[in-house]
């Protein structure tokens, strides 16, 4: 009798569970920033180092809109290592996550050692090891940035990315010098790619992440150039009558996309790289420009004034029939897509309004929500990871860049040189 | 080709047409570009009466040509200058270059080619008045080459031009 | 939510058709099924989580269970150190010490009871669980009931039809939903009566109760988890995903998993998360035991945002 008592109790068990399975259901989320806990990483060497890592990482992971970093003044311990965790301590301060590291001298070289905890569920959520040089220490911050990030939201970091961006600096009346720089997508390590007298604009990255194209006006006229950046090695792409403009890579890096004014207004044309064969896109007597690819390789999103005001369409890249995809808005241009071809961010004006902002329209559902809230702004790039984004706006007569996280927690001006920044473009993953 | 003349025709009526109605339009476009930098050209020429050689100066003086925003219509006034230029130009054969520029809102790339349109529209102009279009090159700017720095109308209104380059 | 005419039809349904299930299983399946001790299964999941805890985390464990008393038991020292680790917390939290202090000793005394006797114990329990079980599948929404009086007299014409078997022509009489109420009524109290040798019918009042305590634990578990609920870039109104939520009950969660996968990892991600965050439901100390052992063991929670801008 004892296994027949045993079954209906295990029996019953099971039909009491079965019968409380209602589900709870979750419709509303509160977005808010996780306070997170980068205690300032140990340092076994002798000077002191010339990066402050945690405050690297802290940054990183505050500025993807996600977390808040706890002041350092608040923690009551600074461990270095997983041993020197007391959950405790961590969660009297209000941390969901705890990160610590310890930078080791090795060799030449730099190693550190890093561990990730969740305060909550009391388990180490990640440990690791990466390697460098004195001058890779932001590199090795931003790798520690990315795999926390991946560990706590399983979205893959995009801090390692890169950033590029136009700066116009005015020496004297009719003379000004132009640069592409190439920095962290932070602002940080800014890098001069092309100096010149004349304009500079439209850059983009390949995806391979080692080419980019962009227009030059260093013949006077506007001719497009791929540069790579490597090498410094450059080639001249374009030499057309009129514009020559707006270059795009395909997804596969092996077709350029760009503008053409040559049979006398402004229309999209791709270019097979390996070939140089040129096809026309769109066939329109208004202005056709600002090409973009959608992931397949095969749809081109791009501006065009065709129904008198500059409104967002699409069409394929062999030709045929423009479709509109903006209706909201008296002013919609510059479209670039999420990687995951969900989002749209776009220069925005909307219905009445005269300013220009940034905004992110769900192709789907042709929701739009503005993200930013001055009045110049423009040149949105989207950070691989749809996470963040940048653009260029103007403050106190300057223009300068701006970077936010998609939730909109996050609005924060880019460090950056001298002079007018502009046209800044986000990297793709690189290795 | 009979496309092609059609609109220039076409755009020729549609300049004048804008010329007549200019007046009465005056009021109605205050809210954008409301200044108009070459509205003192145009007192200062109609003032001098007679003298038409000190007009023609005065007119063959003005190189830049401006516009509404995000338009690329000729307004009456610019139409005098081109005029004379026309003359000029058809006489001497000389080539120049016309500069399309915008002011800087908008997107860059829209703009640059807003700056082509506007150059084109002067072009279109003179070709008709008969030179020829070899004589002239276009080149846009965009908003990359402002006349005047600020965020204000009136650097807006100045920026909105066509410049002529000898 | 849904009209309390169809309200009581699956359920009951689905009860009967698990309890018809049940009884046969008595007959059929336990010449093949081994003598498993009832409450092995949860507590080896408690275990295991624990196993995979990290060495900073088992440093901490090892400590508090230094000053534990360790029983032969692997259950017992689990929950003990479970029950510890809430000792711990009590102590530093002035409010709450006195009322924790009872709730330990409470649990600490019915635990020594299980150990002395577990034969017995898992006895009583498993009867307890049996007629909650089976109540509970009747008066799910009796709880919600604002009309309570006219619950109380289905039962009572429930009771008269199974003696007289004329309940049907008078429920007919009274109104829908109380002719509904009144057959999920007799037929779970009569698959009780079958399932065991004392049929209850006095526990109406402490189940009602039970519910009004669970709908409060379950609005208060669902608000803490959308606090912490923190959602990806890709997220957009109406994706869903399912996940298991599993607990201790001290109100700990020991694990979280994934069920129905929405088919964005990102998404399904921000879920888990926002489950792992909440760390513990500290108001499941008020539910006893047999309630958390049907109800928040292992509990399902759907995500589908219906707040999102995009």
């Amino acid at each position: 009798m004892n296994i027949v008592k045993s079954l209906v109790l295990l029996a019953l068990v099971w039909v009491g569970m079965v019968q409380a399975a209602d589900p709870l259901v979750v419709s509303h989320g509160a977005d808010r920033a996780i306070p997170i806990a980068v205690v300032p990483f140990g340092w076994q060497g002798g000077a002191m180092l010339p990066e402050d890592m945690a405050e690297v990482v802290g940054n990183d992971l505050r500025n993807s809109g996600y977390f808040e970093p706890i002041p350092r003044q608040n923690m009551l311990s600074m461990p270095t290592t997983a041993e020197g965790v007391f959950y405790r301590d961590w969660k009297a301060l209000g941390a969901q996550y705890v990160l610590v590291g310890n930078v080791n001298p090795d060799g030449g070289r730099l190693s550190i050692n890093y561990a990730l905890f969740n305060v909550a569920t009391e388990q180490q959520m990640l440990t690791g090891n990466v390697a460098g040089t004195q001058q890779q220490l932001r590199d090795m911050a931003h790798y520690i940035s990315d795999q926390a990030f991946l560990k706590m939201t399983g979205i893959k970091g995009a801090f390692s990315t890169r950033l590029l961006y136009v700066t116009a600096e005015n020496l004297a009346t009719n003379n000004t010098r132009y640069t592409l720089q190439r920095a962290d997508y932070d602002g940080a390590r800014a890098v001069t790619l092309l100096q010149s007298r004349e304009p500079i604009l439209s850059p983009s990255f390949a995806a391979d992440g080692k080419r980019i194209a962009y227009v030059s006006f260093e013949q006077k006229r506007p001719r497009i150039f791929i540069q790579h950046i490597d090498t410094g090695r450059r080639e001249q792409v374009t030499n057309f009558e009129g514009l020559n403009g707006a270059p795009a890579f395909s997804p596969d890096g092996s077709r350029l996309a760009f503008v053409l004014s040559r049979d006398g207004n402004p229309e999209i044309y791709v270019m097979n790289l390996a070939t140089r064969q040129l096809a026309r896109v769109t066939n329109h007597f208004a202005i056709d420009t600002e090409p973009f690819w959608g992931a397949d390789g095969q749809t081109i999103y791009f501006t065009s004034d065709r129904a008198g005001k500059p409104q967002i369409y699409r069409t394929n890249v062999n030709g045929g029939g423009a479709e509109r995809v903006t209706f909201i808005g008296n002013y919609n241009a510059n479209p670039k897509l999420s990687a995951d071809g969900k989002t749209m961010v776009m220069v925005h004006r909307q219905d009445g309004y005269k300013v220009f902002q940034i905004a992110a329209f769900d192709l789907q559902t042709s929701r739009l929500k503005v993200l930013s809230q001055t009045t110049l702004d423009e040149s949105p790039t989207v950070a691989p990871n749809g996470t963040m984004l940048t653009y260029a706006t103007r403050q106190q007569g300057r223009g300068v860049l701006m970077l936010v996280s998609t939730n909109g927690r996050v609005r924060i001006p880019l460090p950056t040189a001298q002079g007018d920044v502009r046209e800044p473009s986000w990297s793709p993953y690189l290795q | 080709m009979e496309m092609t003349k059609f609109g220039k025709l076409a755009a020729l009526g549609l300049a004048l047409a804008i010329a007549a109605g200019c007046s009465s339009k005056g009021g109605d476009s205050a809210g954008e570009g409301a200044v108009d930098p070459n509205a003192g050209y145009g007192a200062n020429t109609s003032g001098v009466d007679g003298n038409l050689a000190a007009e023609e100066a005065a007119l063959r003086a003005i190189t830049t040509f401006y516009f509404e925003y995000d338009s690329a219509d000729l307004k009456p006034e610019a139409m005098r200058a081109l005029d004379v230029h026309a003359k000029d130009l058809k006489g001497n054969g000389a080539r120049v270059v016309l500069e399309g520029h915008a002011d800087e809102r908008g997107t860059r790339e829209y703009n640059m080619a807003l700056g082509e349109r506007r150059a084109s529209a002067v072009q279109r102009y003179l070709v008709l008045q008969g030179v020829s279009p070899a004589q002239l090159e276009l080149v846009s700017y965009g908003e990359e080459r402002p006349l005047v720095l600020g965020s204000s109308e009136e650097s807006w209104a100045q920026n909105r031009r066509v410049e002529l380059r000898k | 939510m849904r009209p309390s005419s169809q309200g009581y039809f699956w359920p009951v349904l689905w009860a009967l058709t698990l309890h018809v299930l049940m009884f046969a299983l008595l007959f059929v399946s336990f010449q093949f099924t081994p003598d498993l001790p009832p409450a092995r299964p949860i507590v080896k999941a408690t275990l295991v989580s624990l196993k995979s805890k990290s060495p900073a985390q088992v440093q901490t464990n090892q400590k508090i269970a230094g000053e534990a008393q360790k029983t032969a038991a692997q259950q017992y020292e689990a929950e003990q150190l479970e029950q510890k680790k809430a000792d711990d917390k009590k102590l530093a939290d002035a409010k709450k010490a006195e009322a924790m202090k009872k709730q330990a000793e409470a649990q600490k005394q019915a635990e020594a009871k299980k150990a002395e006797a577990q034969k017995a114990e898992a006895k009583k329990q498993a009867e307890i669980a049996k007629k909650k079980a089976a109540d509970e599948a009747a008066k799910k929404k009796a709880a919600e009931d604002a009309k309570k009086k006219a619950a109380e007299e289905a039962k009572k014409k429930a009771a008269a039809e199974q003696a007289r078997k004329k309940a049907a022509a008078d429920a007919k009489k009274a109104a829908e939903d109380a002719k509904r109420k009144a057959q999920a009524d007799a037929k779970a109290k009569a698959l009780a009566e079958l399932m065991s040798d004392e049929p209850q019918y006095q526990m109406d009042v402490g189940d009602d109760k039970d519910d009004e305590v669970t709908a409060g634990i379950d609005a208060r578990i669902v608000q803490l988890v959308s606090e912490q609920w923190s959602r990806p870039p890709s997220a957009r109104n109406g994706m869903s995903v399912t996940v298991l939520i599993e607990m201790l009950p001290s109100g700990q969660i020991t694990n979280v998993s994934l069920v129905q996968s929405s088919g964005d990892a990102a998404f399904d991600q921000s879920a888990i998360s926002a489950v792992k965050n909440v760390g513990r439901i500290h108001e499941m100390i008020e539910i006893d035991r047999a309630t958390f052992e049907r109800k928040y063991r292992k509990r399902e929670m759907i995500f589908k945002p219906e707040d999102l801008s995009l």
